[in-house]
Parts: C-alpha cells; sequence; structure tokens
C-alpha cells in the first residue's frame, strides 16, 4: 500500500471514529506537551482519557521499528496520564505488519483492533490493562531519579556540523582506541520484546559502542525529528527490564551508563527550550554534544 | 517535530482536565493569558468560563520566559508535579485564609534559572508541600477578590 493510499484509508477511519464519538467529548490530534506525537483522538469520559491511534505502514517502511515507537508512544501516555488511562491502537492493513509486531503491541496496548472490524463496531476502547501496570510504575520511578537541571549554556553546546555519523564513529574508535580502551562495535543487548511474547525470539537492540561497560550510542542530525526522538526513547526503555516469575523485573544492565553523542540542535520550542533534552535524560540517556569526542573530553565522561 | 504550539498545547491540556478546571497563572504574563484564552476560547471549556479562574501564583516577574504547565489533579499530578516543581519560584506571599481549593491546573513562567540561583538544588517533599499550601491560600484569597 503507498503511502498516498495509507493517508486516504486512515481518513475513511478518521471519519468513522469521529461519528462514533459524535456525542463524546473529544479531540482530535491534541498537542500533549509530554508527548513526542499526537494521537489521533483524545476522549474525556467522565474524567477517565481514552486515548486512540490509528496506524498503518506502508511497504518501504521497517515495521518493527514503526512497532517499537507505537509502543513508545504508549509508555508517554501512561506515563504522562497514568496507570488508568487508556491507549486504544487501531491497525490498517494487516498483511503488512509481522505476526510478532501484532503479537507484541497486543500485549502492550490496552485494546487492538484491525479496521474491518472497525465497521461492524463501536467499541473503540475497553479497560486499561492492569497487568501492564508494574511497567509503568517502575519506569515511572525510573524517569523520577533521572530529573536533572540544564541550561541555556549547555543546550547551545548541541549544534549541528556538517559531519556524517559514519566518521563521528569511526573518530570516536580511533581516539578511545589509542588511549587503551577495549571498545565492542554494534553492542547487542536483549529486551523487554522477548518477554511480551508468548514464544521465544531473541529479539536485541544494537549499539554503536560498548566501552568499559557503558553503552554509546551516536547520532547525527540537524534538528531532532519524531523518529529519531522516539527510537532513542523506546531502545533506552525496553533494555531496562525482563520478566521473571511472571513479574517484570529490572534487567541486570549498567542503567546509569548509556551515553548519547549528538551532532545536531536538541533545542525544543521557545516556551520549553530543554524539551527534548529532558525527554532523552528522563529515558536514561546522558546526552552530551558529539564535539565532545574531538575535543578529547569524552575520557571525562566514559570514567 | 510534529507540528504544534503552546496554545495548542494549552488546549491538549486544559480538555484532559474535564468540564470544570480551575486554571491558574501568573496574570503578569500577559502572552499567557492570551493563549490560555484564546485555547479555552476553541474547546468545550468555554461554556463554564465562570469557573475558570485565573490568579495570582507568582509574585514577581522575570524578564524572559518560558511557559510550563503543571496539573495537580489525579494520577497525573506526581510526575507533572516533581518534574516542574524546580521551575516554579518560592517567592509566593502567603496569605492567611485556609487552603480549600486544589489548582488542576497552574500555568507558571519559568523560573528555574531564578530558583537555583536561590536555593541551588531540588526541593523535597515538604518544601514542596509547603509550596503549594501557599499558593493555595493565595490563590483563595484570589478568589475571595474576585
Amino acid at each position: 500500500m503507498s503511502t498516498r493510499e495509507n493517508q486516504s484509508e486512515i481518513g475513511r477511519v478518521r471519519a468513522r471514529i469521529t461519528q462514533i464519538l459524535r456525542h463524546i467529548p473529544h479531540i482530535e490530534n491534541p498537542a500533549v506537551p509530554e508527548l513526542s506525537f499526537r494521537p489521533d483522538f483524545m476522549i474525556n469520559l467522565e474524567n477517565q482519557l481514552i486515548f486512540v491511534e490509528i496506524a498503518a505502514v506502508v511497504r518501504e517502511e521497517n515495521v518493527d521499528w514503526k512497532t517499537l515507537r507505537l509502543i513508545e508512544h504508549l509508555f508517554e501516555v501512561k506515563l504522562f496520564y497514568g496507570n488508568k488511562s487508556n491507549f486504544n491502537l487501531i491497525l490498517l492493513n494487516k498483511n503488512n505488519w509481522k505476526q510478532y509486531c501484532i503479537e507484541l503491541l497486543g500485549n502492550f496496548y490496552d485494546k487492538v483492533t484491525f479496521e474491518p472490524v472497525l465497521k461492524n463496531t463501536r467499541e473503540i476502547y475497553t479497560i486499561p490493562k492492569e497487568s501492564n501496570y508494574e511497567l509503568w510504575d517502575l519506569e515511572r520511578e525510573f524517569e523520577r531519579s533521572r530529573y536533572r537541571e540544564f541550561t541555556e549554556t549547555y543546550l547551545r553546546t548541541f549544534e549541528y556540523r556538517d559531519i556524517k555519523e559514519n566518521d563521528i564513529e569511526n573518530e570516536f574508535y580511533s581516539r578511545l582506541s589509542r588511549r587503551g580502551f577495549h571498545l565492542e562495535r554494534d553492542y547487542p543487548v536483549r529486551n523487554l520484546k522477548n518477554y511480551y511474547l508468548g514464544r521465544a525470539m531473541d529479539l536485541k537492540f544494537y549499539f554503536d559502542f560498548f566501552i568499559d561497560g557503558k553503552i554509546v550510542e551516536i547520532k547525527s542530525f540537524k534538528r531532532i525529528n519524531d523518529v529519531v526522538l522516539q527510537n532513542l526513547l523506546i531502545k533506552a526503555r525496553l533494555i531496562r527490564y525482563k520478566k521473571a516469575d511472571n513479574r517484570i523485573r529490572r534487567a541486570p544492565i549498567p542503567l546509569s551508563n548509556m551515553i548519547l553523542l549528538v551532532n545536531g540542535d536538541l533545542s525544543g520550542p521557545q516556551y520549553d527550550r530543554f524539551r527534548y533534552l529532558r525527554m532523552l535524560t528522563n529515558a536514561g540517556w546522558d546526552v552530551h554534544p558529539s564535539s565532545d569526542v574531538f575535543s578529547d573530553r569524552i575520557e571525562g565522561f566514559l570514567r | 517535530m510534529t507540528k504544534r504550539s503552546f496554545r495548542s498545547e494549552l488546549k491538549a491540556l486544559t480538555f484532559a482536565l474535564g468540564p470544570h478546571p480551575l486554571v491558574l497563572t501568573d496574570p503578569l504574563a500577559s502572552n499567557v493569558l492570551k493563549d490560555l484564552n484564546q485555547a479555552l476560547d476553541c474547546c468545550y471549556v468555554r461554556k463554564t468560563r465562570r469557573n475558570l479562574i485565573w490568579g495570582l501564583l507568582v509574585g514577581r516577574s522575570v524578564d524572559t520566559f518560558t511557559v510550563s504547565f503543571l496539573s495537580a489533579k489525579h494520577e497525573r499530578i506526581d510526575r507533572w508535579f516533581n518534574d516542574r516543581i524546580i521551575k516554579i519560584c518560592r517567592s509566593t506571599n502567603p496569605l492567611t485564609t485556609d487552603p480549600t481549593l486544589k489548582a488542576d491546573l497552574l500555568v507558571v513562567k519559568d523560573m528555574r534559572n531564578d530558583l537555583f540561583h536561590n536555593a541551588g538544588r531540588l526541593f523535597n517533599d515538604s518544601e514542596i508541600e509547603e509550596f503549594m499550601f501557599k499558593s493555595t491560600r493565595c490563590i483563595q484569597q484570589l478568589i475571595r477578590d474576585l
């Protein structure tokens, strides 16, 4: 399905949902400050907040990452609006989704509906999934431990320079190797996805470097965008947890040691300049400008 | 990033609070009031405008400001509150009435730097509680004066 076909299909589903909600207080595409995306619908039903998002994949799109970003959306809503907020997903073109992605979304989201079903039902939401409360609570607790103070001076150090991501990685590798550090490239880390499936799958995230017990990721962009931001956020969140004895536990990885080196502008809107820096930091990243690699400051925060 | 504005964010926040939100902001921040007004005009809480009260929250202004929000209701208070409290100036003028009202949405200036120059650290729970207590008393006096 092409992007254009997708858009018209999404438009049709939106119209159907608008019709279902015509007597219920709701707004479309709310811009909630702490969410890195705009859900399709926010419904306020006697003080219960319900969100609905419509998702489709086009052929050339990476379904795995699309799925992960949808899980990030869910994290953000649950963290900001509480466990009892309700987040529901409507999936279009089922055949374009991998089976395990559908299964993952079904296990994370409060309700997943497929578009054809929508023709015969008005039930687009259900009660929140209590089995995930523990996960949201743990993540909320983790975020609180991450509150930091930022300054404009620090924010201004994040500026885009015309250097390729690969070149920064190579520079990072060669400088630290020369100083005797042992670096592993494309370091794999198991993540919570494995525990949210009904069968064994060895799903891993790959990070640019592993050095002295620390994960290092390098990113280059002119201005941060939704996709890059959400990918980084979910990558940080999902490696923190595992399931044991049917309960969510913290995974034994060096949590305080996730370093993100950024070549690009990280500033938020004028009325909330530190927004993206705050989001990344709260999710577990220690964010530094990639210029530190070239100015030899890198060793300082690797220790 | 997905297109958004301060006004559209205010609209989303006030909508989530339900039909009778108590909204407080610093009246010195005229741009905030304008945006709040616009945001509320285009969402359904417009009909209950009489229940919206804009009050004096912070006792002084700063030259440059960015605006942040603070919700103080239900579960979402915790994260929001903890995240933003560092942005609120402590120099609230406490009044003598008893607190009975809680604000649903506080629209405040970003006084983070100002605060950190004064305090140099994050607040602990009891200080936050004290701050809210004083703010609420201040707010109640404003309501009486209306």
